[in-house]
């Protein structure tokens, strides 16, 4: 016979390890995890479903069936294979034998959803995975070794009590632990990427209005930390690069195909200044578009490679978590000296001809067009004459729409622009990507979310291509509640000290260890400490005698107490009187047995709970 | 269950410890190969529960003491049971302790489950002699699966005790005087106390008398208590002979005897070669002839 109490700590373990796996696996494994839930209600009412037999037959055609599904999918069938072994040994027969193999079988879960998972998330599941699941096993152990035996409440409650106080100390061992553990630099399998989220609006073809998709979306993309002091205020994050535009959509038609060129880190240092270095913490995403802090010159590690036109990214290996430096040169595109096919970023549709001119002439070009001018007229235009609005409808001609309503966003604000530019002759492009304003106090990073997706201009002067961003700023964009901030904190501390953890990061360790040791070891004691030293310690050995005197063993304070509570109710020890002599006075039972346990407490070494039980006895009594 | 034998270790790996060990390992290869820091983690998680569950097993079986030991009566080619008060004299408690004596008597269905810290507890160990005699009991073995069951810790626990093994007692369900005659025992008769014959005199109670014995009205005037004695019409006096060179078919059958003969309520004596104990009844009797017996042949 089972016992309740092991039955609901082992379904207990098995639920956080599901829950874990389950959540990896949405939705195909929560379908696969419902008998789980059937095969506990009836393992409750001490009822299966399934025998031996059939258990075997079923675990051994599914083993089959997911071998076939194996060849495709390899982890993802080892996580629904365990799902599945999971559910028919719920709804199967059950002995001690059963449920140690449920509890293996959990274990296996949770490893298995650490190939899936990568956030934070994870660390609560297998904390509270290890909390049950010690204390099934201290409960499998009980009744494993204690045949016959039934274990109380009050013994399982102390159980509890130990395994709280164990759990808190195998998570603090394991902390060291996590970092001393060797690490290879060579890895032979490595789990792919499970993130299925890309976003929408950086393709080569983006029809004005498609980038408003990402406005409502919270989620991190990149986490960026400045490793100058000096830093912007806005940092724009470059995503793409287009330079035709139809009227309703932009295309990228400059420099296709696409030419790879793997960079090397010198060829970029030797061309450029660095104004800053960023370090980059990408969130996985299944994209091959690396956005990137505008404009990069050296990127590390160096096996990048790297679109030779614009710096767009790609192939950067595969993993759970990327890490990149950005070393930034000032606001230039490094990758283009001359200008090629330079009609491209003068050409406008015809049927805005006219309309762009109504504008300059309303705006009033000054004849002598110096770029600087021209750029603060149109800057200025646009963010007095227009409001910023995400609430825009869809629309056949979304530049006229614009003109007419006087509001949009980015895209309409940066479109308008560029035609403006070019109108005036000045070679332009649109550039998709990010501008955050999110700034995170605590870990000192810039927090690039998919809502901050936003749309600006370059223009291309005197052999640059420099930024104009004739968008206005939105107050409250960059604000985040404190908590909020804090959790982005801690996911970011995660992601940069656990999940990215090396052994080139315990080599640091090590090494800084080495040095400190060395400095201990250095280290000499002036002579003139001594004798203070001397003095202390003869300071706290005397101290330690003199406090040892008056600990009070816990009978007497138990005692004391009720001398005290008796001398309220009137009744005082007289001088000399022996506990014994006191209680022989009362005719009360209570009393006696008080003493009585306490000379046994005092003297005889049995447990002091009677004696506080007793106590309290007195307390309700009198 | 079997007993874990162990030789020079005190500590031996069970079949729960060495499937946890292999998915440690396990574990640890995939975390190595895959360079995927979830898994390190719960491999640290793994590894410190591991160590920790090892120090916590040697922390259970510290400050264990034995504080006495204890026996009822214990006799020879019979289960008997011997009661240990184990002291804990740390501030932790202990948990699932089993207590044998190495390695042929041990006890695994009496555990204790939970010894508070700074007390004591009894434990009531199934024991089994196969000789009569004086036995010494050195040490006892304490032995403990806690936390997980990965391993069996054994200590050894100083007892300095001895048991007396009484010879063993062949059940007697005919009449004794017939057993008697079949086995040529020895046999002088005098008066035997009884129930029902005439009043024979007034003795001190001792422990194992009936209390319907008990002469109240003396207990009430002089305050000790009595025990009246009556001739019993069919019992007899009965002094057991027995020589020091007995062998031990004849030890165990005279002890039997004299326990029947007690149950039966007759005066029961035992002549030895160097002591002699004269006729009563009573459980001290009992003992006192059970224990002559058992150190008959000893110096």
């Amino acid at each position: 016979m089972i016992e309740k109490k092991l039955k609901l700590t082992l379904y207990l373990t098995l639920s956080i390890s599901l829950i874990s796996l389950t959540h990896a696996l949405f939705p195909f494994g929560i379908f696969l995890a419902l008998p789980v839930i059937l095969g506990i209600y009836l393992d409750i009412k001490n009822k299966s479903l399934l025998n031996a037999k059939w258990t075997t037959f079923l675990a051994i055609t599914g083993f089959l069936a997911f071998a076939v599904f194996a060849i495709r999918f390899p982890f993802e069938a080892i996580g629904y294979l365990l799902i599945y072994l999971i559910s028919l040994r719920a709804l199967g027969e059950k002995n001690l034998r059963e449920y140690k193999q449920i509890f293996a079988l959990s274990f296996f879960a949770l490893v298995a959803s650490s190939i899936f998972h990568y956030s934070l998330i994870f660390l609560l599941y297998v904390a509270f995975y290890i909390l049950s699941g010690s204390f099934t096993l201290l409960i499998f152990s009980f009744l494993g070794d204690t045949t016959g035996h039934t274990l109380d409440y009050s013994i399982f409650r102390k159980l509890l009590k130990f395994v709280l106080y164990f759990d808190f100390s195998v998570i603090i061992l394991s902390i060291p632990l996590f970092i001393i553990l060797p690490r290879s630099p060579y890895v032979f399998f490595r789990a792919p990427s499970y993130i299925h989220s890309e976003i929408e609006g950086f393709g080569n073809e983006i029809n004005i209005g498609e980038i408003s998709q990402n406005f409502n979306i919270d989620r991190v993309i990149m986490r960026v930390k400045p490793l100058q002091s000096t830093f912007p205020k806005v940092l724009y994050i470059r995503g793409n690069v287009l330079d035709d535009f139809d009227g309703k959509m932009w295309k990228r038609t400059h420099s296709i195909p696409y030419k790879w060129q793997k960079l090397e880190k010198i060829q970029f240092v030797k061309h450029r200044k660095t104004s800053g270095k960023y370090e980059i913490q990408l969130t996985p995403m299944e994209t091959k578009v690396l956005y990137m802090v505008d404009f990069p010159h050296t990127i590390l590690p160096g096996n990048l490679h790297v679109f030779k036109d614009w710096g767009r990214v790609i192939s950067f290996p595969p993993g759970k978590i990327s890490h990149i430096t950005v070393y930034k040169s000032f606001n230039t595109d490094l990758y283009t000296d001359e200008l090629d096919n330079r009609e491209i970023f003068l050409s406008i549709p015809h049927e805005l001809e006219g309309v762009v001119d109504s504008i300059l002439f309303v705006m009033g070009i000054p004849e002598k067009r110096d770029i600087r001018i021209i750029r603060a007229k149109i800057e200025n235009y646009l963010k007095n004459n227009f409001r910023y609005t995400i609430n825009v409808s869809s629309s056949k001609d979304p530049v006229k729409d614009f003109l007419k309503k006087k509001e949009g966003y980015c895209e309409h604000f940066a479109t308008l622009a560029a035609l403006m530019l070019r109108r005036l002759g000045i070679p332009s492009r649109l550039v998709v990507g990010f501008r955050t304003m999110e700034w995170n106090p605590y870990g000192k990073y810039y927090v690039v979310r998919v809502k901050h997706a936003h749309a600006w201009v370059e223009y291309f002067s005197q052999g640059q291509w420099l930024r104009l961003d004739p968008t206005p700023v939105q107050v409250g964009l960059n604000y985040i509640a404190r908590l909020a901030e804090y959790w982005d904190y801690l996911i970011y501390l995660w992601n940069t000290q656990i999940l990215q953890f090396n052994y080139l990061a315990q080599i640091k360790i090590f090494l800084a260890f080495k040095l400190q040791l060395q400095k201990l070891i250095e280290f000499k004691i002036p002579r003139s400490v001594y004798p203070v030293m001397v003095f202390l310690l003869l300071l706290v050995a005397v101290l330690t005698k003199f406090f040892h005197r008056f600990r009070i063993h816990p009978a007497t304070r138990y005692l004391n107490k009720f001398e005290k509570f008796m001398k309220k109710r009137g009744y005082e020890f007289k001088i000399g009187e022996t506990p014994l002599e006191f209680s022989q006075r009362f005719c009360n039972p209570l009393i006696q047995e008080f003493i009585e346990v306490y000379y046994q407490a005092r003297f005889g070494g049995i447990n002091i709970q009677e004696l506080k039980k007793l106590y309290l006895k007195i307390k309700k009594t009198f | 269950m079997k007993f874990p034998v162990f030789r020079k270790s005190r500590v031996k790996l069970r079949r729960w410890g060495y499937v946890y060990a292999g998915i440690t390992l396990l574990t640890g290869f995939a975390a190595v190969n895959s360079g995927n820091n979830l898994l390190y983690i719960i491999l640290a998680f793994l590894l410190a529960l591991m160590a920790l569950s090892g120090f916590v097993s040697f922390l259970n079986m510290a400050g264990l003491s034995i504080l006495y030991v204890t026996y009822d009566e214990i006799y020879a080619k019979t289960p008997g049971y011997i009661k240990i008060s184990i002291k804990n004299s740390k501030s932790f408690p202990s948990f699932l302790l089993f207590v044998g004596f190495k390695p042929e008597i041990a006890d695994l269905h009496s555990p204790i489950l939970y010894i508070p810290p700074k007390s004591e507890k009894n434990v009531s160990i199934r024991v089994y002699y196969t000789n009569r005699g004086p036995w010494g009991l050195n040490s006892v073995y304490l032995y403990s699966p806690f936390p997980f069951g990965f391993t069996w810790r054994f200590k050894k626990l100083k007892a300095k005790a001895s048991i007396l093994v009484f010879p063993h007692i062949i059940h007697i369900s005919g009449s004794v005087e017939e057993f008697l005659r079949a086995e040529n025992g020895f046999i002088s008769s005098s008066t035997r106390e009884g129930t029902g014959g005439d009043f024979l005199g007034l003795r001190e109670y001792r422990r194992g008398d009936p209390a319907y014995r008990i002469y109240w009205k003396k207990h009430k005037k002089e305050g000790d208590l009595y025990i009246k004695q009556f001739l019993d019409e069919g019992n007899k006096k009965i002094i057991l002979h027995i020589s020091e060179n007995a062998s031990e078919k004849l030890i165990e059958r005279t002890a039997s005897i004299a326990c029947r003969l007690l149950e039966q309520g007759s005066l029961v004596g035992l002549k030895t070669d160097r002591d002699f104990i004269p006729p009563s009844t009573g459980r001290l009797q009992k003992l006192e002839i059970l224990k002559t017996l058992a150190l008959l042949g000893y110096d």
